[in-house]
């Protein structure tokens, strides 16, 4: 196995002149990409001093230098910490304490450390066919990915060359991508799921289109014919949202999609069905997995139209288990923790001991869930108290914190609902214990809490309540508030 | 008194907690990292509420930049 960066350079010497990215109305080769990530490199060690090990926080926004830099650290060996740009300044403070960077590209407020931008990275080294490069081993850490953690305070997974590498390979394998797929990236590039795309499409040789958000609707269906586009992620809000701006739309694509990877939060039965309807010939591969454990498991709708209420079967090299209390794997239709084991696996959570989070080689992944007899994999509950708005996870603790010091908030708690505009999925409720009731209005709330929690985060829907209801020991009984 | 166009990009700018500079005409839905999905449908709904219009999907689908959504509120606003 190859690391990823060394795939894109296998390729790329091979076919200089196929287009990688497409952003906008400019675009670049892989000669050009190549040629780009060797100039990023020489930046970041000329100017930045940055060497093996060294981690540098990326603003990942989805552009072509973004895209040049991350596979310059890979080449360094150094470690990519991509977090998104409008990352808040608590969670950002955070991160940059727990992993010491030696460098910060595209945050224009940092003032304590060396920082760069994007710009800095516009060039183009030449290379030839016969220049030596040396990659990275597969065993170093290519990746730290920082996950809300039930907390609310980031967690770190460590992802080495060698996990993402075979995260790429099964992925690929499952959604039978080819190097002739060009594929449209409308995700945010700062999650998994979206970057996880970037790497499956450039390590195979296809070309990447990015758009900005899938909210630019017109853009999205011009770049389809334009560009030739046969496949593309999505999360089921993306899905919801295409349908509340498009309708049917997309139904006269349906000779040109082969592929779709759906994941990051749950879709409906009904949902699924209507995408099989509009798109009889694509194959719309579903995945469950988590930043710690990339696509544990697949299913296609059209092959696996019987099991369309399971998240599918392992994906190809992952094994699935259940286990109980004691790490004790459990037989088949019996509930227990999903554990799951593979190359794919993150090697662990920065400065936290393995043994809090695997049974021997396998992951817990802290869902709950059984495996049929056929070996399908059903989900019953997620034993973190996440809120999932549209596929990215919040932690209501980071809410209940921001809210509670407010002086006018006496307690509060927040939970997870349906969203009543049936576009994201869940969106965030927040009790809230206050003599001044008037005072929870969104508008009045959003001025508020203002830039301390990134827009998802901010509750969508508030309810004045007498107590909140706590265990004992004071812990909040979120489940006792879902039926108010 | 604010024109329509002043009071959109101000709306816009509002939900994407940006500074209304950031938002010129040719601005296109998606380019800045905070117009997401989300942001875009508050977008959508904040200047319906404030218009007293509902845009219908043809004309949703026919949005691409900040001037598109001026140009769709000035055709729809006070009818």
């Amino acid at each position: 196995m190859n690391s990823i960066v060394e795939q894109v350079f296998i390729f790329g010497l091979k076919k200089r002149d196929k287009v990688a990215l497409q952003n906008g109305k400019s675009s670049l080769t892989y000669g050009g990409l190549l040629g780009e990530i060797i100039y990023a490199r020489k930046v970041l060690v000329e100017r930045y001093h940055i060497e093996r090990s060294s981690k540098v926080i990326l603003a990942a926004d989805k552009q072509i230098e973004f895209v040049a830099v991350y596979f310059a650290c890979h080449l360094l060996e150094a470690v990519a910490v991509p977090i998104a740009p409008d990352t808040n300044a608590k969670r950002y403070a955070l991160i940059k304490e727990k992993i010491c960077p030696a460098l910060v590209v595209g945050f224009s407020n940092e003032e304590e450390l060396p920082t760069a931008f994007f710009t800095d990275f516009i060039g183009e080294e030449k290379i030839t066919n016969e220049e030596q490069i040396e990659f990275p081993s597969l065993d170093s850490v290519a990746d730290i990915i920082f996950t809300t953690g039930t907390t609310g305070e980031p967690k770190g997974v460590q992802l080495s060359h060698r996990n993402i590498a075979a995260a790429a390979r099964n992925i690929n394998a499952f959604i039978k991508n080819t190097t002739d797929d060009v594929e449209m990236l409308a995700l945010p590039i700062a999650h998994s799921f979206g970057l996880n795309r970037m790497k499956c499409a450039l390590s195979n040789g296809q070309t990447l289109v990015l758009l900005g958000s899938f909210a630019n609707i017109k853009r999205f269906y011009r770049f389809m014919g334009e560009y030739r586009v046969n496949g593309f992620g999505m999360v089921p809000a993306s899905w919801a949202l295409l349908k509340k701006l498009s309708g049917d739309e997309l139904e006269k694509y349906k000779d040109n999609i082969h592929y779709i990877e759906i994941g990051s939060a749950p879709m409906s039965l009904e949902d699924k069905h209507l995408l099989m309807d509009l798109l009889p010939n694509t194959r719309l591969c579903m995945h469950y997995g988590l930043t710690e454990a990339s696509r544990s498991a697949f299913m296609e709708f059209h092959d696996d139209a019987e099991y369309l209420d399971t998240v599918g079967k392992e994906s190809p090299n992952m094994i699935i288990t259940v286990r109980d209390e004691l790490g004790r794997q459990l037989p088949p239709e019996q509930e227990g923790e999903i554990c799951v084991s593979g190359d794919a696996v993150t090697i662990g959570y920065l400065d936290l001991p393995p043994t809090e989070s695997f049974w021997g080689d396998a992951f817990r992944t802290g869902d709950w869930g059984s495996l049929r007899e056929d070996g399908y994999l059903c989900l019953k509950s997620r034993k973190k108290e996440l809120i999932n708005v549209g596929g990215k996870k919040v932690s209501p603790i980071e809410i209940e914190e921001v809210l509670n010091s407010m002086d006018f908030v006496e307690d509060c708690a927040c939970i997870g609902v349906t969203d009543p505009a049936g576009i994201l999925g869940e969106v965030v409720k927040a009790f809230v214990v206050t003599e001044s009731p008037e005072k929870l209005t969104g508008e009045h709330m959003d001025v508020l809490i203002g830039n301390r929690l990134e827009g998802y985060k901010h509750p969508a829907i508030y309810e004045q309540i007498d107590v909140i209801p706590k265990t004992s020991s004071g812990k909040i009984q979120r489940l006792a508030l879902t039926g108010k | 008194m604010d024109s329509l166009d002043t009071k959109v990009k101000n709306i816009i700018a509002g939900i994407l907690g940006v500074s209304v500079e950031n938002i010129n005409d040719d601005t296109a839905i998606g380019d800045l990292v905070e117009w997401d999905s989300l942001h875009h449908i508050h977008i959508i709904a904040a200047i319906e509420k404030e218009f007293g219009f509902r845009f219908t999907p043809d004309v949703m689908m026919d949005l691409e930049d900040v001037s598109d959504i001026v140009s769709a509120t000035e055709e729809r606003a006070g009818k």
